[in-house]
């Protein structure tokens, strides 16, 4: 007997948060093995997993239908499927209707549904409901709900079906086996054939057939309990599971309308996600302009600007090329979108610029977009645009970090509306120590045993092998045997990578033609004014939505706020498109690694690169800003490099095809582009293929894509003959680009960024320490390290002084040179407010005066006093702190603002290190002498170095030296090796320590702020090093600054 | 002007340190520390020395601490035994005076009028002291000297530290401001003035340093001048009643340690009973021959102050679990509490008396074993013959009537526990005809089958239990519940419809 056809119309996925136990695509593969023809995804209050299954289903050949399950008011719910577009904008709108509608609508602060919940009311029904399709059944919805309280539900029929329109309600019956359904069932039956409501058959799955436990863990995660108390709270069976259609003709065999009703009601409902109907914003045009002429216009004013008179034939047969494939793609509205972004930044003097594959665009560079020069650099285009794509290309905008960036957000909000920009989504999933947690809780393992594996599970992130860790937790004593842990491992490995909740992306915003909220539903994001989409970026990218990353970087504000420090008080105007190309002393001060402060270029990692690599041009600045990354380290690709760039090692190729790909690296493979490029000479891969390749390299989601793509990568390179050692080569390369390698634009424009900093640091170092200190927190020193690195460079550092001082940093003209004054803002607890308030009073005849103006409070009175910045009132710190305390703490005292009468009491006089002590206290640095500087007699006596000695010091030689730790780091890829970075008062000495020694010695490394160490020099191409041997701790009772720790 | 007083304080300086020390006497030289709550972010609240040397300083995560020495020993606090080691060190100052203040747990000042008749010089008497405490498991420091405060700091200096009248001002100038300040804040505002030690407050002037640092800082001037000199605010009664016993030797059996612990029970109901208090419940805490402590707790129905039930229930809680090892010591406390009252409702019936019944469940306990008495109750489970295991507690005095059932049209089942396994014979996977003990019928009517599954995280081989119930109305005109076990493909008769 022929099995009648039926559509499961009722599924939930993983993205049903804690309610789903299958991902979209999972749930495809079971429906394609079961032979459906169409299947229907309802996520609970959301379309978040609607792309993928889109995605996945149409690769199956099931037509995708879109709906979500609603949740009311009353917690009842509601399914509801989206018939044709306007019944999908429909949902969107009613979705984010319920997200942003706050559950207080009176107060100031509005307080908004709990993530994953909506509150759904009727008459929201009623205005969204056209176009929808209600399944009104099971034993949630507000119908079922009235049956089984033995109430009337035709009103409420009534009500819904004229919401819905006519023969849009249905009425769904599930048979999961269980009496009580069935009895509901019974009842919804009758009621069907009271109010003429057809009905329908669904089997509201939940998962796809396999993951049945995964689900009671879920379950159970949800509800905050344990697999042992959650009892009848749990589903009464298994049977929540896409079941075979036979399966389902069985069950309904009495029915069989309700099954034949599926497959009708899945022919009625056209709509997938081909037909989202997004279009890009139009950008208004001034008359008689097309989007491409306007495009041309501006890309040719801008040519004449960047390149001047050197608009020779290259730069204009690029920019014909680049400007005849925008207008084939017809995306000329999209640069002009981004360009008015760009030229909102320039308007409002905020720097912006291009990054990642941009900036291999010649008319990014022209509009003003992207500041590297892709024609001059020989940057592929292709990565950036290509006609085999067809996809949007990806501009992402750097922005000075904080207020400027948020600026740029609000203006796009304003620009295209609150529904009509949101700021993409971040689906934050299960990693492994989560799961470890989550499970252990829910297998009711008790919590030093959940922590103790969850430690030992750190080692496993990432990876899809289950017997990898378990044999991490064999190795580390867990008992495999007992049943619980057994169990745990499974379901922690099945729980990973499922979604755990929606986050918001740091900076990535889209915009919509109209309503965005037609295309996807929004929701409220945790910061307050944004609002994000329910799908990520790569959701997002897939179905065609323009996607703009606005992302906060920190050095741009430093920038921003060191160039008009330049024209007030060098009155000189820097254009940071035009610095001098290759400027001698920048490069001279770079291959000296003297790079605190510059960006990019400032770590550990990188100041021991730099002198190695000797950059004396831009490209080496590339190169060096890419190479001190995972990818190239882990790929063992650093040191190839550097020995041929010393001239030791020959220049080779894996494979004489590639030469024209890596001649520019030195035949080592630096860049994702090369790797682009390689796997499409060596395994001719297509654009698209190596397109692939590069989204599986960027995103930690696609490992086991990366894998399979491995497989054929192998399969191409023995078709053109490389096999053996050249071949594990490439995929090796390729391989270790999965762990975070960089595109050759995206580095170039780092390094313009490194060169525009370095530049400053080197010409205008006052103007650029004062920026960089009222920047903190960024960058990789504490400030403390930042001004002794300034003073190292002659800068004069004045301390903070209430009648000098603004709350930032400022530049004073001393004699015949510039002063960096500390600002109030390094006071430590002074409020932003009051600081300001002292800014602005300035100057104040007397403490009584500044007391009585700016009104600190007694904490902060005593800080200033302590950090000396009251000097400037005749006062010395203690005297000032004495004489602090003797003023009338209540502002609104008769005696408020009387000048205490002289102090009769003796305080002991101050000392130098006491003084530096007070710094470190109250401003977190010293504008002083260094505090080794008071260590140094003693110190000199022992015969410890100098961190300026240490680097002349002969290599091999045993030797002390001492230092403030401001750097401890212990990275992944170095074996366990720790580096330390010791300061004193001469400058930076780096110390490498061997696994064995830094066990020897875990404590004192691990918390001495002070360390004396002996060790070997070790000097390679001009960098010295200790070897640490012997350690010890050298104790000096302060407050010092906290060290760069393991980060 | 201080007078000729002489002050004794006892000083535990870390008591949650030493409580532990004291309960599990291996710790007294391991590396351990004491967090301040639970998981590995709980801060460290105490750190032994040996911790100490090892870097671990208080005010860490466990997590940090963790890092820095793997083999760190981390124990919660436990305000139990910190009540029972500063009830030690009570015990001990109250063998020497009975004019005595608890400043704080751990922190007992003595009043040494007239004991040195009976102890000899200073000296001597604070090495007894020290002595004394030791035997209950704490080790003090001892500070002798003519003030309360003076003796605090003293003892603080330790261990045993007598400060000879007139020469005060000589050890206070040396003290470092922590040790004189509990106020971190203010020794903060000191310290940056350049005031380190006590000494270093003679320079100020004493109305500018009342106006300005208050009169915290005020009084240790006066402190300082001798100006101060506190009274004695004597013990307030002891919140735990606690009476223990050092054996000379190892008890083995239980017959003898129940003569102990008679004695023991009878001085500490005596004390409850002069007080006007009864027992509201008793820990016994045994000190084993193998450097371990046996504690239990004996939970009371009601509070009593009679020593032979209160001797039974501590006696069944040993038969029913004897001490591993030979008994060298016993602790038994007792939470006073106020006599139950002695009437009941008059118009009911009477229950037991709670302590009575409590001792009955205790033997039923020890006979059975613990996990075999109780209350069977339906578990929460799909399950229908899940059951669980609830302490037994009589039924509420007056029963509420429930109300008449408007419209009571359901059906029981009466549960067949185990369930009867049956025969069922099928005719195309339907059931048809049921045969069994007592039973051989042909399946009139049928409901189902309605599915249950579950547990599979209790029975990983078998992924838990998974059944198809029927409900069947058979030939022989009655109705039943039947389950297919879908695991084995074996029916059972679960129950039978009345």
């Amino acid at each position: 007997m022929a099995v009648p056809p039926y559509v499961e119309l009722r599924a939930r996925s993983a993205f049903s948060f804690l309610e789903g136990a299958t991902l979209p695509e999972d749930l495809v593969d079971r429906a394609a093995t079961l032979g459906y023809s169409a299947l229907a995804l309802g996520d609970r209050d959301g379309l978040y997993g609607a792309p993928r299954f889109y995605h996945a289903a149409r690769a199956a050949g099931i037509k995708p239908l879109v709906g979500a399950e609603v949740s009311l008011e009353d917690q009842s719910r509601l399914y509801l499927l989206a018939a044709h577009r306007a019944g999908y904008q429909n949902l969107c709108r009613l979705i984010t209707a319920a997200k942003l509608r706050p559950l207080n609508e009176d107060a100031s602060a509005p307080i908004y549904p709990a993530k994953g919940e909506g509150r759904v009311r009727l008459e929201d029904l009623e205005r969204f409901g056209a176009g929808l399709v209600c399944l009104a059944g099971g034993a949630r919805s507000p119908i079922s709900r009235l049956l089984l309280q033995g109430l009337d539900p035709r009103p409420l029929c009534a009500r819904l079906s004229a919401a819905f329109g006519r023969g849009n309600l249905y009425l769904d019956l599930q048979r999961h086996l269980d009496p009580d359904q069935e009895r509901l069932n019974r009842r919804l039956l009758a009621l069907a054939q009271a109010s003429a409501l057809p009905i329908v058959a669904t089997n509201d799955v939940c998962h796809g057939g396999r993951e049945r436990a995964l689900l009671d863990v879920l379950s159970c995660i949800r509800m905050k309990t344990t697999l042992d108390g959650a009892g009848r709270a749990l589903w009464i069976n298994h049977e929540r599971h896409l079941k075979a259609p036979a399966e389902m003709a069985a069950l309904f065999a009495d029915l069989p309308q309700a099954l034949s009703a599926t497959h009708e009601l899945a022919a009625r409902l056209e709509f997938t996600l081909a037909d989202l109907g997004y279009r890009f914003p139009d950008y208004p045009l001034p008359p008689g302009q097309t989007p491409d002429s306007y495009l041309r216009l501006l890309t040719c004013a801008g040519a004449r600007e960047r390149w001047g008179t050197r608009v020779g034939p290259r730069v204009r047969q690029q920019l014909e090329h680049e400007l005849a494939l925008i207008a084939k793609l017809k995306l000329a509205g999209y640069f002009l979108i981004v360009w008015d972004i760009v030229q909102f930044c320039r308007e409002h003097n905020i720097l912006a610029q291009g990054r990642g594959s941009a900036a291999n665009s010649a008319v990014c560079y022209a509009l003003g977009i992207t500041a590297v020069d892709a024609v001059g650099m020989e940057l592929l285009f292709e990565r950036f645009l290509s006609e085999e794509r067809g996809e949007w290309p990806d501009i992402d905008l750097d922005l000075p970090s904080g207020e400027q960036r948020e600026r740029v957000i609000q203006y796009l909000y304003r620009r295209y509306g609150s529904r009509g920009a949101a700021m993409t989504a971040n689906v934050i999933t299960y990693r492994t120590r989560s799961a470890v947690r989550e499970v252990g809780k829910v297998l009711g393992l008790a919590p030093e045993q959940i922590d103790r594996i969850a430690k030992l599970a750190r080692a496993y992130e990432f990876r899809d092998d289950r017997d990898e860790l378990a044999a991490l937790l064999a190795a580390g004593g867990v008992d495999l045997a007992a049943p619980r842990i057994g169990m745990l491992v499974e379901l922690t490995a099945a729980l990973q990578n499922l979604p755990r909740h929606l986050g918001q992306h740091s900076g990535g915003m889209v915009i919509a033609a109209g309503a965005l909220d037609e295309i996807v539903p929004l929701e409220p994001a945790a910061m307050a004014g944004r609002v994000v989409i329910q799908w990520d970026k790569e959701d997002c990218a897939d179905l065609g939505i323009i996607k703009v990353d606005l992302l906060g970087l920190g050095m741009l504000a430093v920038l921003e706020q060191a160039l008009p420090l330049i024209r007030r008080h060098e009155n000189l105007t820097i254009d940071l498109a035009h610095l001098p190309p290759d400027d001698p002393a920048t490069y001279r001060m770079l291959r000296a690694a003297d790079t605190v402060g510059v960006f990019q270029v400032e770590s550990r990692a990188q100041m021991a690169t730099l002198p190695r690599m000797q950059p004396r041009r831009f490209y080496d600045l590339v190169v060096e800003v890419a190479i001190i990354r995972p990818g190239p380290i882990v790929g063992k690709m650093v040191n190839p490099y550097l020995q041929r760039r010393a001239g030791r090692a020959p220049i080779n190729y894996p494979h004489p095809s590639l030469e024209p790909i890596l001649r520019r690296t030195l035949g080592v493979p630096l860049f994702q582009e090369q790797l682009l490029r390689m796997a499409m000479t060596a395994a001719g891969f297509s654009g698209g293929a190596a397109e692939e390749l590069r989204r599986a390299m960027g995103f930690k989601r696609s490992r086991a894509r990366m894998e399979s793509l491995q497989a054929r990568l192998r399969e191409g390179m023995a078709r053109n003959g490389i096999t053996g050692a050249p071949a594990d080569e490439i995929i090796a390369s390729i391989g270790s680009f999965a762990l975070y390698g960089f595109p050759e634009s995206h580095a170039a424009s780092f390094a313009l960024i490194a060169y525009a900093s370095a530049y400053l640091k080197c010409h205008h170092p006052v103007a650029f320490y004062a920026a960089l200190l009222n920047c903190y927190p960024m960058g990789f020193y504490h400030p403390a390290t930042i001004v002794k690195d300034a003073q190292r460079h002659g800068v004069e550092v004045r301390p903070a002084d209430v009648n000098r001082s603004s709350w930032e940093c400022t530049i004073e003209r001393a004699d015949r040179h510039l002063a960096l004054r500390l600002g109030l803002k390094y006071i430590g607890g002074l409020r932003a407010r009051i600081g300001e308030r002292i800014a602005a009073g300035a100057p104040f005849a007397s403490l009584a005066d500044l007391a009585r103006r700016a009104a600190p409070n007694s904490r902060e009175l005593d800080t200033l006093a302590y950090a000396g910045a009251l000097a400037t009132l005749g006062l010395g710190r203690r005297q000032a702190l004495w004489q602090a305390a003797a003023l009338p703490r209540d502002p609104n005292s008769l005696f408020a603002g009387r000048q205490p009468p002289p102090a009769r009491s003796q305080l002991p006089p101050l000392s130098a290190l006491e003084e530096t002590r007070a710094d470190y206290a109250a401003t977190g640095l010293t504008t002083g002498p260094h505090l080794m500087t008071h260590l140094r007699p003693k110190l000199a006596a022992r015969g410890v170095l100098s961190a300026r000695d240490l680097a002349s010091a002969t290599s091999g030689s045993l030797v002390k030296v001492a230092g403030l730790v401001i750097v401890r780091q212990r990275p992944g890829t170095a074996k366990g090796f720790l580096f330390l970075t010791l300061e004193d008062e001469t400058g930076i000495a780096n110390v490498i320590v061997t696994p064995d020694r830094f066990q020897e010695n875990r404590p004192l490394l691990h918390r001495a702020p002070i360390l004396l160490i002996e060790g070997v020099v070790q000097r390679q191409d001009g960098v010295s090093a200790l070897r640490g041997r012997r350690f010890g701790e050298l104790k000096l009772p302060a407050t010092l600054p906290a060290a760069h720790d393991f980060r | 002007m201080l007078s000729g007083r002489r002050i004794a304080c006892l000083l535990v300086k870390s008591l949650p340190l030493a409580a532990h020390s004291r309960a599990t006497p291996e710790l007294r030289e391991a590396a351990f520390a004491v967090s301040l709550g639970t998981g590995t972010r709980a801060p460290l609240g105490f750190v032994a020395p040996a911790a100490a040397r090892m870097g671990i300083v208080a005010g860490m995560t466990v997590a940090q601490g963790r890092a820095v020495l793997p083999d760190l020993i981390v124990v919660p606090r436990a305000p139990t035994l910190e009540q029972a080691a500063a009830a030690a060190l009570f015990d001990v100052a109250t063998s020497f005076s009975p004019l005595i203040e608890v400043a704080e747990p751990g922190k007992i000042f003595l009043d040494l009028a007239g004991l040195a008749t009976l102890y000899g010089p200073e000296q001597a008497l604070a090495l007894e002291l020290a002595h004394r405490a030791r035997k209950v498991g704490v080790a003090p420091t001892v500070g002798i000297a003519a003030s309360k405060s003076v003796a605090a700091l003293a003892a603080a200096c330790g261990p045993l530290r007598v400060i000879d009248p007139g020469r005060e001002a000589e050890f206070l100038d040396w003290l470092p401001l922590e040790m004189v300040l509990a106020n971190p804040e203010l020794e903060a505002r000191l310290e940056r003035l350049g005031i380190r030690r006590l000494g270093d407050l003679r320079h100020l002037d004493a109305a500018e340093l009342g106006g300005r640092m208050g009169p915290e800082a005020l009084s240790l001037l006066h402190l300082l001048r001798g100006d101060r000199d506190d009274a004695l605010i004597c013990a307030p009664a002891a919140e735990e009643f606690i009476e223990g016993m050092d054996l000379e030797y190892g008890l083995e059996g239980l017959e003898p340690l129940g003569f102990i612990l008679r004695t023991l029970l009878e001085r500490l109901c005596a004390r409850l009973r002069i007080r006007g208090l009864s027992a509201g419940a008793l820990r016994l805490s045994l000190a084993l021959a193998d450097h371990r402590r046996d504690e239990r707790q004996i939970a009371l129905a009601a509070p009593t102050h009679e020593v032979r039930p209160l001797l039974g229930l501590l006696l069944l809680a040993l038969e029913k679990q004897p001490p591993l090892a030979a008994i060298e010591g016993a602790i038994l406390t007792a939470q006073p509490s106020h006599p139950r009252p002695a009437q009941n409702d008059l118009f009911l019936p009477p229950t037991p008396a709670p302590e009575r019944l409590q001792t009955t469940l205790a033997r039923l306990a020890a006979l059975c074993g613990p996990d075999r008495v109780g209350t069977l109750l339906p578990a929460n489970s799909y399950r229908p013959e899940a059951l669980e295991r609830h302490p037994f507690a009589p039924p509420p005095p007056s029963p509420q009537p429930s109300a008449p059932a408007a419209e009571f049209n359901r059906m029981v089942i009466r549960a067949l526990r185990p369930a009867h396994e049956v025969e069922v014979l099928c005719a195309r996977g339907l059931p048809e005809f049921v045969r069994g003990e007592g039973i051989s019928a042909r399946v009139v009517a049928m409901a189902g089958p309605w599915r249950r599954q579950g547990e599979w995280w209790d029975r990983p081989a078998t992924g838990g239990f998974a059944r198809d119930y029927y409900e069947m109305v058979l030939s022989d005109g009655a109705i039943y519940r039947l389950y297919h076990d879908l695991a084995t493909s074996r029916w059972f008769m679960d129950g039978i419809y009345d």
